[in-house]
């Protein structure tokens, strides 16, 4: 995501270990074909299934309940294809009828001259203190998972 | 020590081997594999381009290491992007070696309309997937000898939504915007042209015959991408053509002390 990936490492728990079973890369390679889903969705889903298998896995749960993901406004993805691409690519795996739980992230912007964050709906905006345009978006493009539920 | 960070709050001392632990805990050791009682929440807050981010900063130290100026070529279908590195690459002849690396969802037409050009290309076909992501890049790079260029050119799937998500390991990401789109693009789609380091309006013999409004053009792109390097030009006559070239010359040279 062009907002975190230049420089920024904003989550600092990285887990080096990814997808040591081998009936998971094979789940990867599939190939996914789904009509009514962009396949932005899909590939942003598949990254959140695997992530949530793997630590199902590592905490030796059997079953994925629920996925909470945490979702910007202005993060470019449509909640309802989200939902749509997640039941398709759980089909099958230990997250099959796992339920999907998204959290809207308001987007704000940074004002530079009032030294403060205001809520915007764009990625252009006036600030409703000083007035000046502000590009500078502090929040609003997450694409996070959140937690996930296991048993 | 806390279950959720390693803080060390919340708990005694943990000595691993010696099976001293609290007596509140309720799992037993003779387990041969571990498994949840009932229900369980885990907080991962993990940011779900994780994998691709790491994957394209390794991309980027892999070619910093080869001292090789990697572009990411992005627009939207049919602005002209074959057309800017076929030309781009014919001009700059000997004095810099390019690459290509084109990603389409089908067929290797651009590969094949390089390739007659004498430039050295590998095709990806995403099949089904919109952008270019970070290990597709990586396994392309892979099939071209990098040690004999200068100057490896990504051209991206034609798409101004998705691409932008995704981080290939370039060191500059170029946007191409041809006169006949419409100047309000870079509004309509902020993203990717906030995520550019380049900009590029395309087509600029065909500007008077679309009606292109250029002030009102480059005032969007300075809105949306007000920290890009805006570039004018055609890349069929040539108009223009020189300022980027010395400007991909100048990054070379700093690309080769990186």
């Amino acid at each position: 995501m062009w907002f975190f990936s230049r420089n920024i490492s904003s989550f600092g728990k990285v887990q080096p270990d990814i997808a040591k079973c081998a009936e998971w890369f094979d789940f990867l390679a599939r190939p996914v074909h789904v009509d009514g889903a962009s396949m932005h969705e899909v590939s942003i889903m598949t990254e959140a299934l695997r992530m949530a298998v793997d630590a199902a896995r590592s905490a030796g749960a059997s079953r994925v309940l629920k996925l909470r993901l945490r979702v910007g406004r202005l993060s470019g993805v449509v909640p309802e294809s989200m939902q749509f691409a997640f039941d398709v690519v759980c089909h099958d795996t230990m997250a099959a009828g796992a339920s999907l739980e998204i959290e809207a992230v308001q987007a704000a912007c940074w004002c530079a001259t009032c030294q403060a964050e205001f809520e915007c709906a764009d990625f252009f905006n006036e600030c409703p203190r000083c007035h000046n345009v502000s590009g500078e978006l502090r929040r609003g493009r997450e694409l996070e998972i959140a937690a996930v539920e296991i048993s | 020590m806390c279950q959720e960070c390693g803080c060390g709050s919340g708990g005694g001392d943990v000595k691993i081997g010696m099976h001293t632990h609290e007596p509140e805990h309720s799992h037993g050791h003779g387990h041969e594999h571990g498994h949840v009682h009932g229900i369980k929440t885990l907080d991962l807050n993990r940011s779900l381009m994780e994998k691709n981010a790491l994957l394209a900063e390794r991309n980027r130290g892999f070619f910093r290491a080869k001292k090789l100026l990697v572009l990411n070529v992005v627009s939207s279908p049919g602005s002209g992007k074959t057309t800017f590195i076929r030309e781009t690459a014919a001009r700059l002849g000997a004095s810099l070696r390019v690459g290509v690396i084109v990603g389409d969802l089908a067929t290797d037409n651009d590969a094949a309309r390089l390739r007659t050009a004498g430039i050295p290309v590998v095709q990806i076909t995403t099949g089904t997937v919109c952008h270019l992501d970070a290990d597709m890049v990586s396994k392309a790079a892979a099939q071209l000898d990098l040690d004999q260029l200068d100057v490896l050119v990504i051209e991206n799937v034609g798409n101004l939504v998705c691409p932008a998500d995704y981080d290939l390991g370039e060191e500059l990401r170029v946007v191409l915007l041809s006169v006949t789109e419409g100047e309000d693009k870079p509004l309509k789609y902020p993203p990717m042209f906030h995520s550019a380091n380049v900009a590029i309006i395309t087509k600029k013999d065909m500007a008077s015959a679309a009606g292109f409004n250029r002030d009102l053009a480059l005032l969007n792109l300075q809105r949306v991408s007000h920290h890009a390097r805006i570039f004018e030009l055609s890349a069929k006559t040539g108009d223009g053509m020189k300022a980027w070239l010395d400007f991909l010359v100048e990054q070379n040279a700093a690309a080769k002390h990186k």
